[in-house]
């Protein structure tokens, strides 16, 4: 493989030290299985960056999974309205840890120019975000360039960042309480 | 010179007029003679028939068109409403204004229906004992405007979820909703 020209110890004496932690995150990193959640023009970028054109699976993450059960990785691309956030909760909440969220195109990030009723301002509000793409749609660069930004979260490169919300009214969460109900 | 010399313009051409579309050529006289006085008035607008009708003599207009053979208007194009709210001559009893589009498959015709329905009471015969395919877009028609269509086999929102309380094209339901955007459990909260 070469690989003991390139990793010296190797060549010397047949072992070399790391951590666990890093020996899985480069496999992980590299083995990402993506969850598309695709419900606009984002969605249409999506496809094109795992086409042969920019190949997403030059990243490891071409193997895209349609069950959030063998995912690791959400990619919100999108329109969200205020009835499929119950959904896109359900299927990020389906999802096994470790896993990691992409926020694509500004629909999702923001709500995009979709000031109205039924459009979620941010999927941010109720999912936790790694990485938010920009762009109306954005191209298949960013997507990858997010990709990229993921794995170095994985690879404990880039600071995984904690969440923290404004604080909700006391009433928040009725409407959904009353969809259970 | 000054500006007030200069000769008046030359009044512009008269802009060519537009081709009648064929489906729209309808004979009034024959309309007015098959629904007699159930029709309150009968106009052309953007060059389209347009009859007014009365909410309780709908169902009759419709089966009559639907039915003779002379009109057989047997195809339902659209249903759908406008509210009145804002306009400047609003009235509550003239609030919403059903409308319904039908479509003369054998002579190429098509025709529009309009109906005041009141606020206090907005209600409307359901066409779907005419036309099947009334139920869906009359469902959407009552999730948007929650007008009600007496005689529909499944009044059930269509677009919006169950639980959701308004009808969001009424003119007084605000762009931006009501706060149900932003109303959901987060997926921390939930694990």
């Amino acid at each position: 493989m070469g690989l003991e020209q390139m990793i010296p110890s190797l060549a010397g004496d047949g072992f070399f030290t790391t951590q666990v932690n890093r020996v899985i995150g480069w496999a992980r990193k590299n083995s990402l299985w993506p969850y598309p959640f695709g419900t606009a023009c984002c969605a249409i970028e999506m496809m094109a960056t795992l086409n042969s054109r920019y190949d997403l699976s030059r990243f490891g993450a071409e193997v895209i999974r349609f069950s959030p059960r063998q995912s690791d990785l959400l990619i919100v691309s999108g329109r969200i309205t205020l009835k499929m956030m119950p959904v896109l909760t359900e299927i990020y909440q389906q999802m096994g840890e470790p896993k990691w969220v992409i926020s694509m195109g500004a629909c999702a990030s923001t709500g995009g120019v979709f000031n109205t009723y039924p459009q979620i301002q941010g999927v941010d509000q109720f999912i936790p975000v790694d990485v938010y793409i920009p762009g109306c749609p954005p191209r298949p660069e960013s997507l990858i360039d997010a990709l990229i930004k993921i794995q170095q979260i994985i690879d404990g490169q880039a600071e995984r960042h904690e969440f923290t919300r404004p604080d909700r009214p006391a009433e928040a969460g009725v409407v959904e309480q009353a969809r259970k109900n | 010179m000054s500006d007030s010399a200069k000769p008046p313009a030359a009044a512009p051409a008269a802009a060519p007029k537009k081709p009648r579309l064929a489906e729209n050529d309808i004979d009034h006289e024959l309309l007015k003679r098959k629904l007699g006085d159930r029709l309150l008035r009968i106009e052309v607008a953007f060059g389209q028939t347009v009859l007014h009708v009365a909410r309780e003599h709908v169902l009759e207009v419709l089966r009559t068109l639907h039915d003779d053979g002379e009109l057989s208007f047997r195809m339902l194009t659209d249903i759908t409403a406008v509210d009145n709210l804002k306009r400047e001559d609003f009235e509550p009893a003239r609030r919403f204004k059903v409308v319904h589009i039908v479509y003369s498959l054998e002579h190429g015709k098509r025709l529009r229906l309009e109906t005041a329905v009141p606020e206090q009471d907005p209600t409307c015969p359901s066409a779907a004992p005419i036309y099947k395919g009334a139920a869906w877009v009359e469902r959407e028609v009552y999730d948007m405007f929650g007008i009600q269509f007496a005689g529909h086999p499944d009044l059930r929102r269509v677009l919006t979820p169950d639980y959701y309380e308004y009808h969001p094209l009424r003119k007084d339901y605000p762009l931006t909703g009501k706060g149900e955007r932003d109303n959901f459990v987060r997926a921390e909260e939930l694990a």
